[in-house]
């Protein structure tokens, strides 16, 4: 991944969308790429540049896979401490 | 937005009350007034007339940004080594000139009574003349000292023959004769109209009828008038006086309670408190409570383009600006520290006892209502409205995102390298174009500055301290988004102000207990079903923590974006998330060293859960940092990193131009010259793992 990706690949991939009600954001890793690499099955970087997250982003990272060319992930500024946040629950009492 | 003076009118002098003067000298043989301006010129942009032989008027004063201050620094360093900070924002030296004579108890045309008037944020200077005085001879500006002081300088300059000249054979045989006729010179340049009050916004424009606002401008432009919505023309006049446009100033008076800014290193003194027409920095009023904390109403001309607002830079946005307006009163939490016993301590940069001469009028008094003044989307409007009032010349970050990328209006320009000041090294240098020419460099820049030791307190860096000192470093003092990003998704509360020593050793909690690949994966997307978020137990082997400077929090509290429900109703509104310019981010990464290793890193001590510490040594440092309209991104690695035992070394060379200069970029080397020798900084290296280059030269994709 280092090979083909910058720092704009990751930090652009922060986003957020609704899908199925639930909060989602894009993955900048993806596990089973990584399991594969660990096992030795393919080298890291060609089963990143294979998954497709690398280089420039791409209008089609952030599109609805069910309905093609419909935005469905919002960028966040290519900030990614954003997916920190949790959900708003009340204030403890103390 | 005026508080009514009535009571204390029977009490004050009714006649204008001059504040102290400069000395006044009569120049003769005065040149013309084009000739004048052109001397005037000289002057302001001559480093070479302050005691540093750094610092001109257009330093701080940058004409690019309506001759108010660079990104980044509004509040600036001067003195005769560069390093005494200035203890106010920086204000635009336009559309000064109609500015009335200052007075104590001027009747408003609305009935009310209230100090006006005169030049700087207190009023001080009786004149543009005067105030040009006041940094050519302040301490922490251009620290000249006396008359005579500049006029040595000035005798020395390549125009001296020209000044000469203008004003005679004889002026420099006379310091003060001489320093008049440059205070005259300045006084006549900053009275140039193209220069000072061009009137050339698109607002402008709009009044000669040759342009049409858009929807949501007019919308903000009726907020903003509007006296039970933004009230903000009751002070920001738009109205025109004398056949010239509005200047969006009645130059009034008030108090509105700004927040003390900690970022200013003279509040670091709890005793110290900067309250306006009462002093320290005018004279005369001292004393009088009654006036403490009153400081002038600015021109909004060219507000859009600013990143500090208010007289001591409180606050980094316009939004964070609007939201205190209007929730102030509502939930004054949002912008003041609490006191010990919970309570708010409103109008903190007040000293307690003193009169309460807030403002009241709207939209910061709400009369018993519990909503706001302006929604968010009304403030989105005002902006909107504000932002038409950029001259066209002021270089503004949305311009040049949207219509004019640096990159294709000017190519020459754009591909020429600009050779960057480390003369203050400790200050944050954020310049796009140098972030896009000399990238490497700029990366340097951004390291040295970020990790020049803090001082604690205040949250800045300590310029009395060497680089490389054995402390905490500007980053680690920043909030950690382990206090950003709570587990109930509460507030966060504002940005302390004061804060105490941080704790020896570090405890687990500063660290973050997951990594973002974790939070990725964890939310990944599988078969159509969510993975449910888990929390991966703390490795032992690498410690990770985030960290925001405070103009990237205070946009995330402002919109509740450190909560999911705030990101949520944002990306629903279709409302994008824009970080202001000089918004910072850090991911540190952190892993056990042996004793030995200690003067090889910069280190910390971690005590576990179990009580036992170690010692850890800094191994990475990614920086991001918004260099308006861009990102630019740096990582930093501890040159160790690739042999470390349990390392799988570097996959590909490192690539560091400045560092290796003269020779391949991948010497592998830290650059020399800037101040890293003898110190840990030595051992890290700049990591350029891309084809691409380390900025987002590439718009959002989904707008």
């Amino acid at each position: 991944m280092q090979r083909s990706s910058a720092c704009i690949t990751c930090h652009a991939r922060s986003s957020l969308a609704l899908v199925g009600g639930v909060p989602t954001r894009l993955p900048i890793f993806d596990t089973a790429v990584s399991d594969a690499a660990a096992k030795g099955a393919e080298p890291a970087a060609a089963a990143a540049e294979r998954r497709g997250y690398v280089g420039l982003p791409l209008a089609q990272w952030f599109e609805d896979g069910q309905n093609a060319g419909k935005p469905l992930f919002k960028q966040l500024d290519f900030v990614w401490s954003l997916s920190k946040a949790r959900p708003r629950r009340p204030p403890r009492e103390t | 937005m005026r508080i009514p003076l009535l009571c204390l009118a029977g009490l004050i002098a009714s006649a204008p009350v001059q504040a102290p003067a400069a000395a006044s000298v009569t120049v003769a043989a005065a040149p013309d007034d084009g000739a004048l301006a052109a001397l005037g010129r000289k002057l302001f942009f001559d480093p070479s007339l302050s005691a540093s032989g750094q610092l001109s008027c257009a330093t701080c004063h940058d004409p690019k940004r309506a001759y108010g201050p660079p990104a980044g620094k509004a509040i600036a360093f001067g003195g005769s080594t560069m390093s005494q900070s200035g203890t106010r924002a920086v204000p635009s030296l336009r559309y000064l000139r109609s500015s009335p004579p200052f007075a104590l108890d001027h009747r408003f045309i609305d009935g009310d009574i209230a100090p006006v008037g005169g030049f700087t944020w207190d009023g001080r200077a009786a004149s543009i003349r005067d105030q040009a005085e006041i940094p050519l001879l302040a301490p922490n500006e251009m620290a000249n000292g006396s008359p005579a002081a500049v006029i040595k300088k000035l005798a020395k300059t390549p125009y001296a023959a020209q000044f000469r000249a203008a004003f005679g054979p004889d002026i420099f045989k006379d310091p003060n004769h001489a320093f008049a006729a440059a205070l005259e010179a300045l006084a006549s340049f900053q009275n140039t109209p193209s220069e000072f009050f061009p009137f050339t916004s698109r607002y402008d424009a709009f009044l000669r009828g040759e342009v049409e606002l858009t929807e949501q401008e007019e919308r903000g432009a009726a907020l903003f008038k509007d006296p039970k919505k933004g009230n903000c023309a009751s002070c920001h006049l738009t109205s025109s006086r004398g056949g010239k446009p509005p200047v969006f100033t009645d130059y009034d008076f008030a108090n509105v309670g700004v927040p003390r800014n900690p970022r200013i290193p003279a509040n670091a003194d709890p005793s110290y408190f900067d309250l306006g027409l009462c002093g320290p920095q005018r004279s005369d009023l001292v004393g009088q409570r009654e006036y403490c904390g009153f400081f002038r109403a600015p021109t909004l001309r060219n507000v859009a383009i600013r990143d500090a607002f208010f007289h001591n830079g409180a606050f980094g946005t316009l939004r964070e600006l609007m939201s205190f307006y209007v929730e102030r009163d509502l939930a004054p939490e949002k912008f003041y520290p609490r006191n010990p016993d919970g309570t708010v301590h409103k109008a903190d940069d007040i000293p307690a006892g003193y009169p309460d001469t807030l403002d009241h009028d709207p939209p910061l008094d709400r009369g018993g209502s519990d909503h706001p003044a302006l929604t968010d989307a009304e403030i989105d409007d005002v902006i909107a409205f504000l932002q038409t009032l950029t001259d066209a010349d002021a270089v503004t970050p949305t311009a040049q995102h949207s219509a004019a990328p640096v990159s294709a209006a000017h190519p020459s320009a754009a591909n020429t390298p600009t050779a960057l000041d480390w003369h203050t090294p400790w200050s944050e240098s954020h310049n796009a174009h140098q972030a896009t020419t000399n990238p490497d460099e700029y990366a340097w820049r951004l390291f040295v500055a970020l990790n020049w030791p803090a001082a604690a307190q205040t949250r800045q860096p300590d310029p009395s301290a060497p680089f490389g000192a054995d402390k905490p470093v500007v980053w680690e003092v920043w909030q950690n988004a382990t206090d950003v990003y709570l587990e109930d998704g509460q507030d966060p509360g504002p940005w302390v102000t004061v804060r105490g020593p941080s704790t020896t050793p570090a405890t687990q909690t500063r660290f973050e207990t997951f990594s973002l690949k974790d939070i990725s994966n964890a939310r990944h997307i599988v078969a159509g079903k969510m993975v449910p978020l888990t929390t991966p137990a703390p490795t032992a082997k690498r410690l990770t923590e985030l960290r925001m400077n405070r103009t990237a929090f205070e946009y995330i509290r402002a919109r509740e974006l450190y909560n999911l429900d705030g990101q949520l109703r944002m990306v629903a509104a279709g409302r994008p998330v824009n970080f202001p310019p000089t918004s910072t981010e850090i991911k540190a990464s952190w892993r056990p060293i042996r004793p030995d290793e200690r003067a090889r890193y910069h280190t910390l001590e971690v005590r576990s859960a179990d009580g036992t510490e170690r010692l850890y040594g800094l191994t990475a440092l990614h920086i991001v940092a918004k260099d308006a309209p861009q990102w630019f991104w740096a990582t930093f690695e501890h040159v160790d990193n690739p042999t470390r035992p349990d390392a799988d070394g570097w996959q590909l060379p490192s690539s560091d131009r400045f560092a290796c200069r003269g020779e391949s970029a991948d010497c592998n080397r830290a650059p020399t010259g800037i101040g890293l020798e003898g110190t840990v900084w030595q051992n890290y290296r700049l990591r350029h793992p891309d084809p691409l280059r380390r900025h987002s030269e590439s718009p959002a994709v989904t707008g």
